[in-house]
């Protein structure tokens, strides 16, 4: 099944094509992954299917329904959940909080309701403080709960970012980099918890990462993007021996 | 009854303080914890004030003028931030300071708002609930406090024990990745900031409960920026500090003002210790933003066991809620 379907997706910056004609198909359960050189327009792809961007022109379908004109939030509480390439999470506030700020609450989210019913918003807050503490404990950052969220190191705010998505329990996630500036076993153990969601959560996956070995390793396809364009998808191997994507991205040897 | 002239002077300084600090609480929800920079907090009050005060001089209830004043406040500080609530800090900024400018011109040139002598204000408010001068005093001061406790404790309700208030602190962090997380910042910021502005509208309120009069001169754009200069020295985001910051500044004013009277006239004029107050107000913010950038009190960082407390006296019954609404 298809999880998020993109037809002839547009977008310009003036006289730049940023994104030009880009339409993909994400599966679920897999982890896709979206490549090219720098200032191809993969990021622009990730903020028009979130809804940052409005598209000039194109569809973005989200299961079956058609997301293109919704704003941000509304696509996030239909279930499509992005991370963002320089990690945005709220400095002041501990690693805890900044986690409970994530999940989708049916009262809390309300200032009304949650005056009306204050014990059914703290019954929610409950079963996300629980949820919270097994997602840092997957995370290895249960240790930092009390801290500033400012105060972490680059990996553990890529984990905490990660984590902020993940309270949301989204169908799909779109990840922009999430393992730029990762040292190899922190990128393998984000990876490994990306599969592990994968596999027994029934989650899906869209990834931009410059990291091929982790790429060629851990994603089921693979987009490649160039100057606005898709110029190949197709399985890790079969993309690293397409001489377009050699020429455009990998550099001729 | 004759109270001691200190007793006086003292109880006319508190009710003074606890005023601003109604204002400062305000303004900390706006902008300590919701990223707000509100620079036409006066403007709000303005509207409570004049809406109190003229409904007492038309000789109707004031209760009616003060839930008025919050309805036009609430309505007047939707329909300027909505069209600006989008933009970036700065330029909301100006935006609310041009607003409420509008509202003090209006309010120096009509007469049906202004009074008989718009120019002068509305005055001879008469004493509350018909009692004599000295009781008036106290029974003021009495008020405002229980007024300011209540408006702490609901605040400190809002923000320790709401996940609403942990959105208005993640929005001020930002605003995109609580937008990624699915919340809607526009239907928060509005929230936010029309509790802010019903608190200030009500301030206002009380100012003509308990002062009797106001001038178009008491909404310039001047007192806005003395409880800036409060919530930024006792600590944005601490309703305890910007409490203390109204203290310490009304504090200082009144104090030099008092000195006046002591001072001979051939050393400093009135003119001098007016000057003289706003000089070490001056001098004061500067060495605090130096040495303390965040404040004299640090927002409070909220922890496990700070969630974990709330979840637990919830079960509790009233035990547990009288201690969830007397923490922090």
């Amino acid at each position: 099944m298809d999880t998020l379907i993109t037809k002839r997706l547009s977008k310009n910056f003036g006289g730049i094509k940023a994104v030009d004609e880009v339409s993909i198909t994400v599966k679920k359960k897999t982890i896709t992954a979206l490549i090219g050189p720098n200032g191809s327009g993969k990021t622009t792809l990730f903020n028009l299917i979130s809804g940052f961007y409005e598209p000039d022109n194109g569809k973005v379908l989200f299961l079956n329904k058609d997301i293109t004109n919704l704003n941000s939030h509304q696509i996030a509480n239909q279930g499509l959940v992005r991370t963002f390439q320089i990690v945005k999470i709220f400095r002041n506030l501990s690693v805890l909080e900044n986690m409970l700020v994530a999940p989708k609450r049916d009262y809390g989210d309300s200032f009304i309701k949650t005056i009306t019913n204050f014990k059914k918003s703290i019954k929610e807050e409950k079963e996300a403080y629980d949820y919270t503490n097994d997602l840092l404990n997957l995370l290895e950052l249960s240790h930092l709960k009390d801290e500033y969220a400012g105060n972490l190191s680059g990996g553990q705010l890529k984990l905490l970012s990660l984590g902020l998505a993940l309270m949301r329990d989204p169908e799909i996630l779109l990840l922009d980099e999430p393992v730029a500036g990762v040292n190899p076993t922190l990128a393998n153990k984000i990876f490994d918890i990306l599969i592990n969601c994968r596999d027994n959560f029934n989650k899906t996956f869209f990834i931009i990462e410059h990291n091929m070995d982790v790429v060629l390793d851990f994603s089921d396809l693979i987009y490649v993007m160039n100057r606005g364009k898709i110029i190949a998808e197709g399985p890790p191997k079969e993309i690293f021996s397409n001489r377009g994507v050699i020429d455009a991205y990998l550099g001729v040897d | 009854m004759v109270l001691h002239p200190l007793v006086f002077l003292l109880l006319g300084i508190g009710t003074f303080i606890l005023i601003y600090a109604i204002l400062a609480l305000s303004l900390n929800l706006q902008q300590g914890y919701t990223g707000l920079p509100n620079f036409g907090l006066i403007g709000f009050y303005g509207i409570g004030a004049y809406a109190t005060a003229s409904m007492i001089v038309q000789g109707i209830n004031p209760i009616i003028g003060i839930i008025l004043g919050m309805i036009i406040a609430t309505v007047f500080g939707i329909a300027i931030t909505l069209p600006a609530i989008r933009i970036r800090e700065i330029y909301f900024a100006i935006i609310t300071i041009a607003a409420v400018e509008i509202i003090r011109i209006i309010i120096r040139n009509e007469k049906a708002i202004g009074g008989e002598y718009p120019q002068l204000g509305i005055f001879n408010i008469p004493l509350l609930f018909g009692l004599d001068y000295e009781m008036h005093k106290i029974v003021s001061f009495l008020l405002l406090m229980l007024v300011v406790i209540c408006i702490y404790l609901i605040l400190q309700f809002i923000i320790y024990s709401m996940p609403f208030g942990r959105v208005l602190k993640a929005i001020r962090e930002d605003e995109d990745a609580v937008k990624a997380l699915g919340k809607d910042p526009v239907r928060y910021k509005l929230i936010a900031f029309s509790i802010g502005a019903i608190i200030a509208s009500f301030a206002g309120s009380m100012w003509i409960l308990t002062q009797r009069a106001i001038t178009p001169d008491g909404i310039m754009p001047l007192w806005t920026f003395m409880i800036w200069i409060m919530v930024l020295l006792g600590g944005m985001g601490n309703n305890k500090g910007v409490i203390m910051g109204a203290i310490v500044i009304t504090g200082i004013q009144q104090i030099v003002h008092e000195l006046k009277f002591y001072i001979p006239t051939e050393l400093l004029d009135n003119n001098q210790i007016i000057s003289l107050t706003w000089t070490s107000i001056g001098i004061l913010i500067v060495v605090v933003l130096i040495f303390l950038p965040q404040g004299v009190i640090k927002e409070p960082k909220i922890c496990g066991n700070d969630v974990e407390k709330t979840i637990k006296n919830v079960n509790r019954g009233i035990k547990g809620w009288i201690r969830l609404l007397l923490r922090g």
